[in-house]
């Protein structure tokens, strides 16, 4: 699956809190730190509205990919409703993923923050 | 003392706020960075005339973001650049472009009494040690024979300017490994065997910095950096030939 798919595969299921499919798109690290960041979600039981996004996807190498993550989109609502979006989160945030093939298909392994990087 | 960091992140991490790309100083495996952050505001109050009676206003230089490289100029090449607010003509740039400030919010949604576009602009040093040179004396001789290594030991003060302030970086030689298995910054070697060898030392520096009106941070982390490869001869024993009888 070429870079740009599998990334959109996986903004779309994170989007849609699919955590059980997360292992479809994602392994290694950048699996446990998705599962990670959703389990924290159902600890504060807070739920996310609208979707993120990309952009600027450049190749690195073979299997590293740098790209700009949206999430002016999204906003974060407690159980009552009220949004609880961070009003000082970063809305694009530079980032690189490295992809590797398991059994035929590939899958994210790493996803990073690109420091002294902006978008 | 400070390592780098990996900063692991997912899209829900994002979503959340958890992936801040934070400014600070990091020391990587061979290389650090200093990087200072200044929230610029362009308040209400520009553009406004001088209400001092006699006074003869006049408007600054338009605002552009200016290109320079992370040492803070343009005079000394890094293989980075950043953008920084300027006012037009106060600083060379390698390049111009139109400074747009961020959009006001909305009206409706609150006043715009002291709303001010707010921009945060980052700047970032990075440097690294020079390579220590490494010497052998002699670089052939009979393999039974000892050879001499040695590697410089000189702190390295690197300087650069993050906006217009003065921040610096030490790097004090620690140790030294070679690659034939010895330790220190001078040491004798026999290799023991006949060929040619490559040797080099690894050269641990203590990392200090200066950050902008700070004093220096000691020992905010190690690197270590390789110094220039040395090929060495040694030869085999000459032959004897003894007369018998």
């Amino acid at each position: 699956m070429p870079a740009e798919e599998l990334l959109s595969e996986y903004l779309e299921i994170s989007d849609a809190g699919l955590e059980d499919e997360f292992d479809r798109v994602l392994a290694g690290s950048a699996l446990s730190s998705a599962l990670d960041a959703n389990s924290l979600m159902q600890q504060l039981n807070l739920s996310q509205l609208g979707e993120t996004e990309f952009y600027s996807l450049q190749t690195l190498d073979d299997e590293t990919y740098a790209f700009c993550l949206d999430v002016s989109k999204t906003k974060l609502i407690d159980q009552s409703g009220d949004d609880v979006t961070p009003v000082d989160r970063p809305l694009q945030v530079p980032m690189v993923m490295k992809t590797d093939y398991f059994s035929g298909s590939s899958k994210i392994t790493e996803l990073d923050i690109r420091r002294f990087s902006k978008c | 003392m400070l390592v780098e960091i990996i900063f692991t992140c997912s899209a829900t991490q994002a979503v959340l706020g958890g992936c801040a790309n934070d400014c600070g100083t990091t020391v990587g495996a061979s290389e650090v960075a200093i990087c200072e952050q200044q929230r610029t505001e362009t308040g209400s109050n520009e553009g406004k005339s001088s209400t001092t009676p006699g006074s003869t206003w006049t408007p600054p230089p338009p605002w552009v973001l200016c290109e320079v490289y992370v040492s803070g100029g343009v005079e000394i090449p890094t293989f980075g650049t950043v953008w920084v607010k300027s006012r037009q003509g106060e600083r060379e740039c390698l390049s111009e472009k139109e400074y747009i400030p961020i959009p006001k919010p909305d009206s409706s949604s609150k006043s715009v009494e002291g709303i001010n576009d707010s921009q945060t602009l980052q700047q970032i040093f990075k440097t690294s040690p020079t390579t220590p040179m490494a010497y052998v004396s002699p670089s052939e001789r009979y393999y039974d024979e000892q050879f001499s290594f040695w590697v410089e030991k000189t702190t390295q003060i690197k300087s650069g300017t993050l906006f217009g302030e003065a921040v610096s970086v030490r790097f004090t030689p620690k140790s030294a490994s070679w690659s034939f298995g010895g330790s220190g910054f001078s040491v004798a070697h026999i290799f023991g065997e006949k060929g040619d060898f490559q040797a080099r030392a690894i050269v641990n520096f203590q990392v200090d910095y200066k950050p902008i009106g700070g004093s220096w941070v000691i020992d905010a982390g190690s690197i270590q950096i390789p110094s220039n490869s040395l090929l060495v001869t040694a030869l085999a024993l000459p032959r004897e030939t003894r007369l018998i009888g």
